[in-house]
């Protein structure tokens, strides 16, 4: 594997990491993803659901 | 139907019980949270094992006063209890947790829910502050007179929830909970006797001399009017100091290990795509981002100290007038004062409030007030053009300008709901009644865990999200190549420099430079991504002696003093990160009030840092 | 401490009953019971079981402890052994004797 298909391979990732992510809820729930709304109160921050927060 | 499967308990108490912490304690990191179907309130749901071998399940409820549910919240904790929520299963036993400082209005709390007729613990919690105030509770007298199980628990201690645990274990837990409960909704009149009975049952079981006469003391200060007000601007002030002088020496440690780590694989790995990649993506944009760990952790060191000391509601206190001027509600202030590194938390307490209009105009202004991903940006301008200098006799101007540019934000936030409220909604305000709870020395454990959690979340963020973002952001930067033979920074002929040098006219009144408005958009999905994002721009742009120079001072010797002043101002308003902005759609349930959000702080961005920019350039020449 | 709902107070005749948002910080006496009124945005009945729940019964001791910074609004009030903020016009709908 040559440098500029790992590169180009990290840079797919993560892109479809992004995307996955910020796709809309609709389409998340139609392909079967979990519905990451884990963001609720101060314990609820930080959880493996919810990344929203710092 | 609960057959086979675990039986499930239902987490029951009033607020500040240490219900959160207790369900912790029982479920350590075996929880899972999600949403109740149809409902934006949160759904928290643990197991955890007994001493006799069973596996239960438990179900963390927000908390609420008594069952008549006023708000979604507490009507999801009614619903749930009475087994009527659709989608839930009807809960096997009910625990509720009390405050054993504080049994007064708890007591009514448990008459009500033994009335719904499901098996039932009551555990004190808190038991230690009782024992160390020189209380005495008679736990065998106070379970007969109630008709349940009493226990004691500590929290926060270990093994403190062995009495419950064994509890739980003699909990005659039916296969087939009955769907039938004896609840009604109470008249006043019933309320009147429920707590007449609840303090006649008090002052037979318990002694308790409270810590009533420390926490009257200390109000007639923290509450005066002029001395409470002057005290809490010095807390928020030595806050922010904090922040900014304390997190430096393990700041510096960071920088410089990271540029340590950057030079060294530099020198390993070959010239070229990869090497850039890594160098220029990866540890210049997340590294800038991971410097700012200790600064994260020593706010979140206060607001979770002030909050477990009690101290938040008497700042809600001071603040209420302000407040109620200006339409928002009372009790949003403490979830968004409490939540005031992020926005999202304060955006979702807002449902605590009953009245749509007042939720959504919570709601709108929350992120004006909060956001700790501005923390980064603040910091790299302001240690990259205030001087380092004291004022006014011992006040480092830094720390002043950081206090300076969130209380910009506060009062904004005041200003933009005083609009909403008085202009676009004529309404009267509700009404405004909130509990004080007594001072308590804040639990070390209690805070060590919460900043762990929050440290974890950062690091969390920082490894997946932003280092996506950066990696893109490099592709971005980097390609396509300038063709041979082009003179200047390979980055102008990159997609990022196009798009940057493209928008650029549109920014230029605000004096913003290309690298700027490049940093702003995927600043949309993370903040303090902007700080990465010109991290790896200008280490991108540099070419022959400038490369790897830090960011600091190529923005110190590169941006204008009226450009770095505009470019705080944009960020004291700057529209809202993707993720909140999903989180107010799915609050608001509309795509309507996410789109005026980012509207209306996009224009009043522009127009502040226009102001500025303008005013500025104007003073300085 | 916890006291009892106080027998003096099912004996006593209140000299003058006026409202809890009317009283001045320091002032200490019971409550008397709750006013109705439409004036509030909420539907009396909800308002009258939300002090209930919060401790404002009658015979309840009550004792205005702080006042805010801005118009003496919102007081701090201690209800028998609870600590609770209202605003003054919410604190109108409490009926209130001293003693």
């Amino acid at each position: 594997m040559n440098e500029t298909t790992l590169v180009l391979g990290i840079v797919l990732g993560a892109t479809a990491f992004l995307v996955l992510r910020y796709l809309p809820a609709g389409l998340k729930a139609r392909i079967g993803l979990k519905d990451g709304s884990a963001c609720a109160t101060k314990s609820g921050c930080g959880s493996k659901g919810c990344d929203g927060c710092h | 139907m609960n057959g086979p499967a675990a039986p499930e308990i239902a987490l029951v108490g009033c607020p500040n019980s240490g219900k959160t912490s207790l369900f912790n304690a029982l479920t350590g990191s075996r929880q899972k949270v999600a949403n109740y179907a149809g409902v934006t309130v949160e759904r928290k749901e643990g197991a955890f094992v007994t001493p006799a071998g069973r596996p239960i399940k438990i179900l963390d409820l927000p908390g609420t006063y008594s069952l008549r549910g006023r708000s979604p919240d507490e009507i999801v904790t009614r619903d749930v209890v009475l087994g009527r929520l659709e989608g839930e299963e009807i809960p096997d036993a009910v625990v509720c947790v009390a405050d054993a400082t504080n049994l007064r209005l708890v007591l009514r709390l448990v008459l009500e829910l033994k009335a719904v007729g499901r098996p039932m613990v009551l555990a004190l919690n808190m038991m230690d502050i009782v024992a160390r105030q020189g209380g005495r509770i008679d736990i065998e007298r106070l379970s007969k007179e109630l008709g349940v199980p009493v226990v004691e628990t500590v929290a926060v201690k270990k093994g403190g929830t062995a009495a419950l645990l064994a509890a739980i274990d003699e909990l005659p837990l039916l296969e087939d909970p009955p769907t039938e409960h004896g609840w009604r909704e109470p008249s006043a009149a019933e309320i009147r006797a429920a707590h007449a009975e609840a303090a006649r049952i008090l002052h037979d079981c318990a002694f308790h001399p409270g810590n009533e006469q420390f926490t009257r003391k200390l109000d007639r200060v923290l509450l005066h009017p002029v001395f409470g007000v002057v005290i809490l601007l010095a807390v928020l002030f030595l806050m922010f100091q904090a922040v900014f002088t304390w997190a430096t020496p393990a700041m510096d440690l960071i920088k410089a290990g990271i540029e340590a780590a950057g030079v060294a694989v530099g020198e390993v790995l070959p010239d070229g795509l990869l090497r850039s990649l890594i160098v220029d993506g990866v540890f210049a944009g997340v590294g800038a981002v991971l410097v700012f760990l200790p600064q994260i952790v020593i706010l979140f060191f206060f607001i979770i100290l002030l909050e477990d000391f009690g101290y938040m509601a008497r700042a809600a206190f001071l603040m209420d007038r302000l407040m109620a001027g200006t339409g928002l509600h009372g009790r949003a202030f403490i979830p968004l004062l409490s939540s005031f590194a992020c926005a999202i938390p304060g955006i979702m307490a807002a449902r605590v409030i009953e009245n749509r209009r007042d939720r959504i105009a919570t709601i709108l202004v929350a992120p004006l007030m909060t956001c700790s991903a501005r923390l980064p940006v603040y910091t790299l301008i302001v240690a990259a053009f205030v001087p380092d200098r004291t004022v006014f006799g011992g006040f480092g101007l830094q720390g002043l300008v950081m206090f300076g540019l969130f209380a910009a934000g506060i009062l904004s936030a005041l200003a933009v709901a005083f609009v909403v409220k008085k202009i676009v909604w004529r309404e009267a305000p509700e009404p405004f009644i909130m509990e004080l709870p007594d001072y308590k020395m804040p639990a070390p454990a209690n805070v060590g865990l919460g900043l762990w959690i929050r440290a974890g979340a950062f690091l969390r963020r920082a490894g997946t999200v932003i280092l996506a973002l950066m990696i893109l952001i490099w592709f971005l930067s980097t390609f396509p190549a300038p063709p041979d033979g082009a003179t200047g920074p390979a980055i102008d002929w990159s997609i990022a420099g196009r798009i940057g040098h493209f928008l650029a006219p549109l920014f230029e009144p605000i004096g913003f430079n290309w690298q700027i408005v490049v940093a702003l958009i995927p600043g949309m999905a993370a903040r303090e991504v902007a700080v990465g994002v010109l991290a790896t721009v200008y280490a991108l742009s540099a070419t022959g002696d400038e490369v790897g120079q830090a960011l600091q001072p190529i923005l110190t010797a590169e941006w204008s003093l009226p450009t770095a002043l505009s470019f705080l101002v944009w960020y004291v308003f700057a529209p809202q990160c993707l993720s909140t902005l999903a989180v107010v759609r799915r609050e608001t349930e509309s795509r309507l009030w996410p789109a005026i959000m980012f509207a209306y702080m996009f224009a009043l961005a522009y127009a502040a840092s226009f102001a500025t920019y303008r005013i500025a350039g104007a003073l300085l020449t | 401490m916890i006291p009892t709902p106080d027998k003096a107070f099912a004996d006593a005749t209140p000299a003058v009953t006026a409202t809890l948002g009317r009283r001045a910080r320091g002032w200490s006496g019971w409550v008397t019971g709750l006013a109705p009124t439409d004036r509030l945005t909420i539907p009396w009945a909800e308002m009258e079981r939300r002090l209930l729940e919060m401790g404002f019964v009658e015979g309840a001791r009550v004792e205005l402890l702080q006042e805010g910074p801005f118009g003496r609004d919102p007081i701090a009030v201690r209800v028998d052994d609870l600590t609770v903020a209202l605003r003054r016009r919410d604190a109108d709908v409490v009926l209130v004797a001293e003693g």
